[in-house]
């Protein structure tokens, strides 16, 4: 089933975003990063922090709003949902393997940040040394992390067949997210709304953002149980809406 | 500007919700914009005039203004247009006389008109936040108003771009994917020397910003480049004119 889906993406235009909206953060980063250098004391974590300042507070869950769009779009053209609903797979199946599909279009995501970042920091900003390992851990965790956005924004694109209503829920729980974590209401609100819960994960030992957490066993143990919650609950909720629900 | 085209589209735009959604988007960027004037370390500095809060206020206006703008603006846009691709809206107006330029001129009139008006209650909004907070510090008027202004521009200017983009392609992927990357100039060129951020329409959230650092580190008063935003933004209207002529000379429909 997951192939199958990653088939169904494989010409997909998504692929372009999964690509240019990690480079578009590492050419920022950098250029911040360079620009401020009198500023912020040199090394790997500075420039990972300015790296995923506004890429942890919002664009990684719009894009992955869009992403979702994107991969639902097909099933609302045509008769593809009478052609899906009469194969003999359960509904939960299909939207598992569609969160699971789209999870991987993250993973790459986070695989392409984190490349260039390395190659960035090495190369064009001259750091020594290689990345430390924390920033690998911080970035996977961030596809943990973005696991319930993407159950979310996968069950609102099922539902809703306009492409451009859930990115613009997408957008409004990026403020919800942003407004939670700035208002210094962390905590259990957090690790509630899907977009902070991506934001606490990618900001985890950053140095530009005042009160983020460190890295430690603690933190990515709450941030992991939180999105396996959210992510189960969703899905099943999708689950039962796709089996109850006529889908158009 | 036919006036059934106006009427026609007033009426489309209460069956894409752009009203709800124009609403709660200007709630959430009030509500975050002035998140911190409530915050008990900002309440000391409401009275002093060297912590500067009312600039404090806008300048968390500008970032989260160009944060949200251009996803809000291709939302409205793809929704809008989307309309005629799905019901087969461009061969209808054909046939009832109206041409897809027609259409797409209605379109920009209706979604500027209250996208113009959401944009002045917004920005109303945060300055009242300002003082239900209980800022004593004078209020810059002028600077405000002019931030408004050109906020309100550059909205019409990239709604022109994207109902244009939205119209050529029924892929509605394309619009937002456009708009989202657009976001990120956005925020990014308010970091970056103003000719990045006058480079592409996007940029231009962050080319309008009243506030820069000053020399000792603080919020200082700038003048954006008008020079260079004002031929730009009228050279894009003027595309558009030139696009929707296009349109309405199209055998088939735009995209």
């Amino acid at each position: 089933m997951i192939l199958a889906e990653l088939v169904k993406l494989r010409r997909s235009a998504l692929w372009l975003v999964a690509l240019v909206l990690p480079v578009l953060t590492v050419t920022a980063g950098a250029l911040n990063y360079a620009g401020n250098r009198s500023m912020l004391s040199s090394g790997w974590a500075p420039f990972w922090s300015q790296v995923v300042l506004f890429y942890g507070l919002l664009f990684l869950s719009m894009g992955v709003a869009v992403l979702a769009s994107a991969a639902w779009r097909m099933e609302h053209r045509g008769h593809n949902w009478n052609l899906l609903m009469s194969t003999p797979i359960r509904p939960a199946a299909i939207v598992g393997a569609k969160i699971a599909a789209l999870a991987l279009v993250v993973a790459f995501m986070q695989l392409v940040l984190l490349v260039l970042v390395a190659v960035v920091g090495r190369l064009v900003l001259g750091l020594e040394g290689m990345p430390p390992w924390e920033q690998a851990a911080v970035a996977g965790l961030a596809v943990v992390a973005a696991t319930p956005v993407i159950a979310v924004q996968s069950l609102l694109s099922m539902s809703i067949r306009s492409f451009a209503a859930p990115v613009a829920l997408g957008l409004l729980g990026c403020v919800a997210g942003a407004g939670v974590l700035l208002g210094g209401g962390g905590g259990v609100l957090s690790h509630l709304v899907p977009q902070a819960l991506v934001s606490s994960a990618l900001f985890l030992g950053n140095t530009a953002v005042a009160d983020s957490a460190s890295l430690d066993p603690g933190a990515v143990g709450t941030i992991v149980a939180a999105a396996g919650a959210l992510t189960a609950a969703v899905w099943a909720l999708s689950a039962v809406l796709l089996a109850r629900r006529e889908m158009r | 500007m036919n006036r059934t085209a106006v009427a026609v589209e007033l009426r489309k735009t209460r069956r894409a919700r752009v009203v709800p959604v124009l609403a709660v988007m200007v709630i959430a960027v009030v509500a975050l914009s002035s998140a911190n004037l409530f915050s008990d370390s900002m309440r000391a500095d409401l009275s002093d005039p060297s912590a500067q809060p009312w600039e404090q206020l806008l300048l968390n206006h500008v970032v989260v203004a160009a944060m949200t703008s251009p996803v809000v603006v291709a939302v409205l846009a793809s929704r809008q247009v989307d309309i005629e691709h799905q019901g087969q809206g461009w061969t209808l107006a054909r046939v009832c006389g109206l041409g897809p330029g027609q259409l797409c001129r209605a379109k920009a009139l209706v979604l500027g008109a209250v996208l113009t008006l959401a944009v002045a209650v917004q920005s109303a909004l945060v300055a009242g936040a300002g003082l239900l907070a209980g800022v004593e510090v004078a209020f810059p008027a002028g600077m405000w108003a002019r931030y408004t202004l050109t906020l309100a521009l550059v909205n019409l200017v990239v709604l022109f771009l994207h109902l244009w983009l939205a119209a050529r392609v029924d892929n509605q992927f394309v619009g937002l994917g456009v708009g989202l990357l657009g976001a990120f100039y956005a925020v990014f060129a308010l970091l970056m020397p103003a000719w990045v951020a006058l480079a592409l329409p996007w940029g231009h959230y962050a080319a309008i910003s009243p506030l820069g650092t000053g020399p000792d580190g603080g919020l200082a008063a700038v003048t954006p480049a008008y020079g260079v935003l004002v031929p730009y933004l009228s050279a894009v209207v003027v595309l558009f004119a030139v696009a929707c002529r296009r349109f309405d000379r199209a055998e088939e429909g735009p995209a």
